[in-house]
């Protein structure tokens, strides 16, 4: 029984180590990363407003335009001008001075998360959708986050199916 | 010959003599009809018959499963007035599915349950999801003492959030368990049922770790303007009342390239599917280089399905 026993283990355990026959795995999918500016509903800035009204890069409390806005990005984001360029606001800044288009947003996130871009190029983190092999679309890190106060916000689940709610009393009469 | 294959066999031995055992049936019932000439003749009535004494899946020809399909459709026809069609995508040569899960992005918002539930035609009432959000307490791995009833604002800063499907095992114990071989293992790692072949009998029920089967006690039950038209055999069609059904990583939808319908839901990006022997795909990524947790690991399941944090 016990000869039995072992033959049978040594022969699952070979079994595992086995590699088995594959042919080579199709590609993996092409990330295209979905443009942000088509979903900001004040975009372009420059057209809309700024041409006419130069920003006013002075640090001060918002009570005209832009009131909806609240900072609240960690301890060393205080004013617009950190990320946004405030003689072309249709262009973001990243530390180096260097201009990004709204569309490459990510670039001025990863300046300072450099571990979640790192996951998010890799498709660790962040959203990506389509197909596993052909198209994938990823969403940029705005589409989820909102970079002025990036705080999770709750919001409602979807009920419980019926029969997970009857289930604990089913349970009881078992 | 190892331990597995060996249990193959005597699997396939037992499908071989079920069908010996239908075919000779078959002919002597053939010959009853004919001999005493009250045998259903008529179009409508065949159909019943044809359902009964359908083959096991695995041993159906092309024919045979074009001749089904045809008749499948046309009750859903009769049925629903809804034109449905039925397919049947082919394992991809070199994919091995897997699914990897981020616990600490997932909110516990259910859009994934009912999407899962539109997409697979699952019933409405009594209503059935595939997929179980179990609301953990946070500092705990404990699943009993979760919660699956959970309702309002999520996420609590008190919780984190499982959701909990068909975890898709390499040594599956509801494929073992299942003594009529109505369910297997595919070889791009999708454990299936045939829905015609399955006897109802809930063992495979009781032996997944994570309660992942389902059991239709009762008539399915989907509206006709709900129901999903894009159907796969083994996957998403309709089921009878009396069988199990489960997870199958949207095999009609995955087979063709496209993502899982729970993943394409997820407001959080939680969900990543893909080949397990692609090193560059997600699933791929998040094992390499992430803290990947099994969920049961003690059982020995080897699940496709990894729960990572990050």
């Amino acid at each position: 029984m016990i000869l039995v026993f072992v033959s049978a283990s040594a022969a699952s355990g070979c079994h595992r180590a086995e590699p088995r026959a594959r042919r080579t795995p199709p590609p993996s999918a092409t990330v295209t990363i979905v443009p942000r500016t088509p979903s900001i509903a004040t975009y372009s800035c420059m057209q809309r407003c700024h041409t006419r009204l130069p920003a006013n890069p002075a640090q001060r409390e918002l009570v005209e335009f832009h009131t909806d806005k609240r900072l609240a990005h960690g301890t060393t984001l205080t004013w617009c001008t950190f990320c946004h360029q405030d003689d072309n606001l249709d262009r973001l800044r990243l530390i180096d001075g260097s201009l990004v288009s709204f569309d490459d947003g990510h670039r001025v996130c990863s300046q300072c998360h450099a571990e979640r871009y790192r996951d998010w190029t890799r498709g660790i983190h962040g959203v990506t959708t389509g197909s596993w092999r052909d198209v994938a679309q990823r969403r940029s890190c705005t589409a989820c986050h909102n970079p002025h106060d990036p705080h999770r916000t709750q919001f409602n689940a979807l009920p419980p199916p019926s029969r997970e709610r009857g289930r604990e009393q089913e349970e009881h009469h078992e | 010959m190892s331990e597995d294959h060996q249990n193959d066999d005597e699997r396939e031995a037992v499908v071989e003599g079920v069908g010996k055992a239908q075919a000779s049936r078959r002919r002597f019932l053939q010959v009853l009809g004919a001999a005493t000439a009250t045998a259903a003749t008529s179009q409508a009535d065949a159909a019943p018959w044809e359902e009964y004494f359908q083959q096991h899946y695995k041993r159906l020809t092309d024919e045979d499963k074009r001749a089904i399909f045809a008749r499948l459709e046309a009750e859903v026809q009769d049925k629903y007035g809804v034109t449905v069609r039925i397919n049947d995508p082919k394992p991809i040569d070199g994919v091995e599915f897997a699914y990897a899960l981020n616990l600490q992005a997932c909110v516990g918002c259910r859009r994934c349950e009912y999407a899962c539930a539109q997409e697979n035609n699952t019933s409405r009432s009594p209503e059935m999801h595939y997929i179980r959000v179990l609301q953990m307490d946070k500092g705990s791995l404990d699943v009993e003492r979760s919660n699956t009833t959970y309702e309002g604002a999520v996420p609590t800063p008190e919780h984190y959030y499982q959701p909990v499907q068909c975890h898709q095992c390499r040594d599956a114990p509801c494929v073992r368990a299942c003594p009529v071989n109505a369910t297997w293992a595919e070889p791009d790692g999708i454990v299936v049922v045939d829905y015609n072949w399955c006897i109802g009998c809930r063992y495979c029920e009781a032996a997944c770790p994570y309660f992942a089967r389902r059991f239709n006690y009762e008539e399915p039950t989907v509206r006709p303007s709900e129901i999903n038209p894009d159907q796969g055999y083994l996957s998403n069609r309709l089921r009878p009342r009396g069988v199990m059904e489960k997870c199958t990583y949207c095999l009609h939808r995955t087979r063709k390239g496209l993502m899982p319908a729970c993943l394409e839901a997820c407001p959080t990006g939680s969900r990543k599917f893909g080949n397990l022997l692609d090193p560059n795909s997600e699933v791929r990524q998040v094992i390499e280089t992430k803290r990947v947790y099994i969920l049961h690991e003690d059982a020995g399941t080897n699940p496709r399905f990894y729960y990572y944090f990050g």
